[in-house]
């Protein structure tokens, strides 16, 4: 079974371990430390790199992981938009071949739309001290 | 005749409720116990309102709702929000295609108002009555009756009989309002809840457990008042209503309120900057970890906070020994956790990396606060009651409901109470 995880581009270095590397099926750019690793295209193949790398999955991908369990990875980290057919193909593939895998998808963050209006902050926060809260 | 009814009860232990029906406290709900089912149910973790009632009304837990508590950081910065109707993620039941019309009535974290097939009157947090009322064209009616949405708890102040006094006056216009918009339009589904119970234990638990004291009997009073209410309730339904009870935790003595983030700081694992107020934005890059109300432990990762250096590596040891600190850790003699949680354990859905990474659930006569005020550990406070994670109540009587799990929590209500919908909700 897939391990499954949620995140957002901007903390998604906040899941991954040293031994990672990131196979980034997402449209979007990722916020990783200079540090990471990426699953990247090496001509017709997958390996490893330290550039920031997205990749279009294709089904001849499956057999052609070798450069990816040569570069010594502990885990490869799937992220992707959503739960996609790409991402579905790549995390068989990677299960396979008998890598250890984790699939993250990306959210978005709540921005300060999602909550109370500024201006009733005071407010809310007496109310809240009333009941201990803050 | 609604199809459904909803009935919350803020606060109210599952057992305060036997025991009250039983001893004639609330005679009307020995009848009402005793036509359906009635067991204990889990809150939400941490325990609090504003989780709780929204995991009961959307049938998720915080992952999926994404309702932690009533405070939150906005992502991936330091500034302190409040959750409100906007931080849902996950639609409410009356919110749903297909739903209603409802009458929705005082239910916490649904301010500000938004727009549904029916009416909603928001309850708490709610600060601004126009603010509070879908669709507008209702508000006039309920300003003229003087509908307060909120009971005034300064009042506490002035003494314990003017503050109960001044929620049975809330509670009356509460449901007068009820009944009033109840006759207007043959609703489908409705729910109502009764806050103003939560708000007495909080102050007045003291005066519950001491038969002597002057209060005791105000405090038995305020529970017939609503038991009162409730018999209103269920003269106006028949046995074609599906109706639930529920309340959103439990409830017990609070004898010590103690500051987590102080509790943190004096082990050298919170670090702030000087400041008058201090808050969220003062701290510094060596900070481990932090808190939020009550008993949310959140480490200050690298990537998920601006300054945070705490690295996914170094991540697993720092749970572990926080873990152990909280579990060690004494005010007075006293421990002050029963348990410690990790949020990928008790978290799950599409806004479980918002999750808090701990939640310490309090040991007994503790209650757990987040506050950034790190001079006092123990923090002065009149509330005498706290919540609790077990024993919250469910009642669910009818026909076309599904069955109770043996270990019921807030986020299980919809599937035993809409169980269709609840189906085809996960289905999708």
């Amino acid at each position: 079974m897939t391990t499954e995880c949620s995140s957002t581009p901007e903390a998604i270095s906040g899941i991954l371990l040293a031994g990672d590397a990131v196979l980034n099926l997402s449209g979007q750019n990722l916020n990783c430390v200079g540090s990471t690793r990426f699953v990247a295209n090496s001509g017709d193949a997958l390996g490893v790199s330290t550039a920031p790398a997205q990749v279009k999955w294709r089904t001849d991908y499956a057999h052609s992981l070798g450069g990816v369990t040569a570069a010594d990875v502990d885990r490869v980290v799937v992220v992707s938009d959503g739960d996609g057919q790409e991402a579905e193909h790549a995390l068989s593939a990677l299960k396979a071949a008998g890598i250890a895998h984790m699939h993250c998808t990306l959210k978005s963050g709540c921005d300060a739309d999602a909550f109370m209006d500024e201006k009733d902050a005071e407010a809310v926060a007496e109310r809240l001290r009333q009941l201990g809260y803050l | 005749m609604p199809e459904r009814f909803l009935l919350g009860i803020d606060g109210l232990p599952r057992w305060m409720w036997r025991e009250f029906a039983d001893s004639g406290v609330m005679p009307h709900s020995r009848q009402l116990l005793d036509s359906g089912t009635l067991v204990p149910m889990k809150s939400s973790l941490p325990e609090v309102s504003s989780a709780a009632w929204a995991s009961i009304v959307t049938g998720e837990n915080s992952g999926g709702h994404n309702v932690y508590g009533f405070t939150d950081l906005i992502d991936g910065s330091y500034t302190l929000a409040f959750t409100s109707s906007r931080t849902f993620r996950s639609k409410p039941f009356w919110a749903r295609e297909g739903s209603g019309p409802s009458l929705i009535m005082n239910v916490p974290q649904t301010y500000p108002a938004q727009e549904l097939n029916g009416m909603l009157v928001s309850g708490f947090v709610a600060l601004d009555l126009k603010r509070a009322v879908q669709p507008p064209e209702q508000l006039p009616w309920l300003e003229e009756i003087g509908y307060s949405v909120d009971a005034d708890m300064s009042l506490i102040e002035k003494g314990k009989q003017p503050f109960v006094d001044g929620l049975h006056s809330v509670m009356s216009a509460r449901c007068q309002a009820l009944h009033h918009h109840w006759d207007r339009e043959p609703w489908q589904e409705m729910m109502f809840v009764f806050t103003g119970t939560d708000r007495l234990n909080h102050y007045l638990w003291e005066d519950y457990e001491d038969t002597s004291s002057p209060f005791h009997q105000a405090f038995l009073d305020y529970y017939h008042e609503v038991d009162q209410q409730i018999a209103r309730i269920l003269e106006r339904l028949d046995d074609s209503t599906v109706l639930a009870a529920v309340s959103d935790h439990g409830f017990a003595r609070q004898q010590k309120s103690v500051n987590l983030n102080c509790l943190l700081a004096e082990g050298g694992l919170l670090q702030l900057k000087e400041s008058a107020r201090p808050s969220y934005i003062d701290m510094l890059p060596e900070t481990k970890a932090f808190a939020m109300d009550p008993g949310r432990i959140y480490l200050h990762r690298a990537g998920r906070y601006p300054k945070g250096q705490v690295q996914p590596d170094d991540a697993e040891e720092l749970m572990t020994s926080l873990t152990q600190f909280f579990l060690n850790a004494e005010v007075d003699g006293q421990k002050i956790a029963a348990e410690v949680h990790r949020g990928a354990d008790i978290y799950s859905g599409p806004f479980a990396h918002r999750a808090p990474d701990l939640v310490i659930m309090p040991a007994e006569n503790i209650a757990l606060s987040g506050r950034m005020n790190l001079s006092e550990l123990i923090e002065p406070t009149l509330i005498n009651g706290k919540h609790t994670f077990e024993e919250s109540s469910f009642f669910i009587r009818g026909d076309n409901i599904g069955a109770i799990p043996e270990d019921m929590k807030v986020e299980h209500v919809l599937d035993v109470f809409k169980p269709e919908e609840s189906r085809q909700r996960k289905a999708a």
